[in-house]
């Protein structure tokens, strides 16, 4: 496409913009313009292609639902002409923010619930703050006096098994010792009868040695 | 497409009033033409639903502020406008291009009692057609096309509507119809098959 009018052209005549003067003018130009007249024959047949569309009918859509919104809306307003129509908006969506303002009453008015054994007790303010804390520390210091207690009975249950268990461990030492030194007493024994033994042997092959000896020099 | 701008204006302010059969009347005039333009612009029935209850909220919440400056039925375009672009964004990030599927041409007939089932079946894939064709656009040129062809509307309206200038609404509109042109031969084929 090399005519620069082209797309004002179609444009202005598929967008069906032309007045009957100007509309002259683009029959005229398109006996003329080659590239025109091509574009416009490609191009139109896209704009049959969609015009080619025909009205579906609207299936079931939910529209009571919105109906009944609108009702609610209209009983209110139709009293007051003026009155805009708006959302509906129903006492359960102001619930959380119903809460979270009792939230913060109860935390600016400091609150608190006291559960003992005297049963439940709410308070507001500082005087609560008081009466707990000295519950608090009361409570604290007998937790603290039963650690101590539960500390000292641990430490003296594990000294007594500490006790008990090196001497049981000692004995068991010295009945290893006895039983090797008695052992060891064995041993020397027996060596030193092998011992007189073997020099007793010595003395006797020495004798029989001497003897032969003897017995050559007289043969001489 | 046969709707009466001053019956309009007299059914809003009834309805801004509280009238809720002024409403449904209202509703009742425009469904169907806004079932057809979601129908185009989404190209499936589910959508084009969820679109035409969308718009008709829309319409619901901002009814006061329409006053009667521009014709009724621009307004609501602009609703339709503008929930269709929200629509298609969202849908951007599951999925590149769009949401055009292909959809058993059965189911997406209405189930009517009409006696000429060929012919339906005929019409639906024509309409199924022209949905494949404005699915070939972004959502931009596709609006554009839908307002020039479908509701007939001037480029002057159609950049009012759109907040552009008349040059970018016939720029759209012709980048639209050059991208088309090789589709609808195919199309023709098809079509006189």
């Amino acid at each position: 496409m090399s005519c620069p009018q082209t797309e004002q052209w179609l444009t202005s005549y598929l967008g069906d913009e032309l007045d009957h003067e100007a509309r002259s003018q683009f029959e005229q130009h398109m006996t003329l313009c080659d590239d025109c007249r091509r574009e416009l024959s490609t191009m139109s047949s896209a704009h049959s292609a969609l015009r080619s569309w025909r009205e579906e009918p609207l299936p079931e859509w939910g529209w009571s639902r919105m109906q009944s919104v609108y009702a609610l809306q209209g009983a209110s307003s139709a009293t007051k002409p003026a009155t805009r129509p708006r959302a509906s908006v129903t006492w359960w969506q102001w619930l959380p923010t119903a809460a979270s303002f009792a939230m913060l009453i109860l935390l600016l008015v400091d609150t608190r619930v006291i559960v003992n054994d005297e049963g439940v007790t709410v308070a507001f303010g500082g005087q609560a703050a008081l009466l707990e804390r000295e519950e608090t520390q009361q409570l604290l210091a007998r937790f603290e006096q039963r650690q101590d207690e539960n500390s000292i009975a641990l430490m003296q249950a594990a000294l007594t098994q500490a006790r008990e268990s090196s001497e049981s461990t000692f004995q068991q030492l010295f009945t290893y010792f006895e039983q090797q030194r008695q052992r060891d007493m064995q041993d020397v024994r027996a060596s030193y009868e092998q011992l007189v033994n073997s020099d007793y042997e010595t003395v006797r092959s020495l004798q029989q040695l001497a003897n032969f000896v003897t017995f050559n020099e007289s043969g001489l | 497409m046969g709707i009466n701008n001053d019956e309009d204006t007299v059914l809003v302010a009834a309805a801004v009033a509280g009238s809720s059969e002024a409403w449904e009347s209202l509703v009742r005039r425009y469904e169907s033409r806004i079932y057809n333009q979601a129908l185009r612009l989404t190209g499936n029935a589910a959508d084009a639903m969820d679109l035409v209850q969308e718009v008709f909220v829309g319409v619901f919440r901002n009814l006061h502020r329409f006053r009667g400056e521009s014709k009724f039925s621009s307004w609501v375009f602009r609703i339709v406008h503008n929930k269709s672009i929200d629509m298609a964004r969202r849908w951007r990030p599951l999925r590149e291009g769009n949401r055009f599927e292909e959809q058993n041409e059965l189911e997406a007939l209405p189930a009517t009692s009409e006696s000429e089932p060929d012919r339906r079946f005929a019409q639906a894939e024509l309409n199924h057609s022209v949905q494949a064709m404005l699915a070939m656009l972004p959502i931009e040129q596709r609006i554009v096309v839908e307002m020039k062809i479908f509701q007939m509307l001037t480029f002057e309206e159609i950049a009012e509507i759109q907040g552009i200038s008349d040059n970018t609404a016939k720029t759209r509109f012709y980048a639209a119809l050059n991208k088309l042109k090789n589709y609808s031969e195919n199309f023709n084929v098809l079509s006189t098959d």
